[in-house]
């Protein structure tokens, strides 16, 4: 299996998920087209990669300045899929990385916190 | 039509329009209509918070337009041509607020079912609009829906005053929609 890697663009994040390092991250601002389609990939390459490891830690850092209503769905259904993964027995840790200065990101990263319960989500300042 | 235009531009300026676009919409021009609003926030040195809220407001009622506004512009008989739904939106600022507004047509039956929608979370105090907006997030979308079904909750959590919003008969069949949002 293969690193994944999508460069960002003017309306979506920069994705980069390691697989020796186990480090995925998401960066940037994600306001695509077309949303579903272009999260597909990332759902895929996830569920492969997710049925792979074994009790590896898995890191998931989120720096999103930015996303509109319809990546906040998707982030959900991401953090859910991550979730079901904790329950089966994976070690996954979301940091949820912020700049202060940017309170709805904080406020965002508190809702979907209190939206999770198995999965460790940490905010962090960045 | 130059005399028309003149008066529009004088009447921009004194309501302290600086960016107006109408016609058809499509992701691209929310794009570039976008960075241009994002540029002028930078330059005034909005602070980051409300540079978010503000392009964020933007953003959902652009896509809004895009998703569910009537196609004025038919480019041909063919229906898999691309749609280009007509839309007006505009930025002004009174020096201390922008306001954010968006203006397009709908369809008679959509129109009542919005109005009664907008009724409901329209005047939502800031904790009621947050808890709901996480419960639409939890849900599976209604099958009319086109997104997440979350845009004008994010537009009313994201405004700092509640948002106002008209409907105006064209004919029997469509309405003029205009939605308006303060930061």
């Amino acid at each position: 299996m293969n690193n994944l890697e999508i460069p960002k663009t003017k309306t979506s994040p920069e994705i980069k998920f390691n697989i020796s390092t186990h480090e995925l991250s998401i960066k940037g601002e994600s306001f695509p087209e077309n949303t579903s389609e272009f999260y597909a990939p990332v759902f895929e390459w996830l569920e492969e990669y997710l049925a792979s490891v074994t009790d590896q830690t898995i890191i998931v850092n989120i720096e999103l300045m930015y996303f509109n209503s319809s990546s906040s769905k998707v982030l959900m259904d991401l953090f859910d899929m991550l979730e079901e993964s904790v329950k089966e027995g994976k070690n996954i840790t979301v940091h949820w990385r912020y700049d202060e200065e940017n309170e709805m990101a904080v406020e965002y990263g508190e809702d979907f916190m209190e939206d999770i319960v198995s999965l460790p989500f940490h905010l962090v300042k960045i | 039509m130059v005399g028309n235009l003149f008066k529009c531009t004088c009447q921009f300026a004194q309501e302290g329009v600086f960016l107006c676009y109408s016609g058809p919409t499509s992701h691209e021009i929310l794009v570039s209509t976008g960075n241009t609003l994002k540029q002028f926030l930078k330059n005034n040195n909005v602070c980051k918070k409300k540079y978010y809220c503000i392009f964020s407001i933007y953003v959902e009622m652009f896509e809004n337009i895009i998703r569910y506004g009537v196609d004025c512009f038919p480019s041909g008989a063919n229906e898999t041509c691309q749609r280009y739904p007509y839309g007006i939106l505009s930025a002004s600022t009174d020096g201390e607020k922008i306001t954010i507004q968006s203006g397009n047509i709908i369809a008679l039956e959509q129109g009542n079912k919005l109005n009664q929608y907008l009724n409901t979370i329209h005047s939502m105090n800031p904790q009621a609009i947050r808890d709901f907006y996480r419960e639409k997030r939890k849900n599976k979308c209604a099958p009319d829906c086109k997104g997440a079904g979350l845009g004008l909750i994010e537009i009313v959590r994201k405004s700092s005053q509640p948002i106002k919003y008209s409907f105006k008969n064209i004919d029997e069949t469509f309405l003029f929609y205009t939605l308006t949002a303060v930061i």
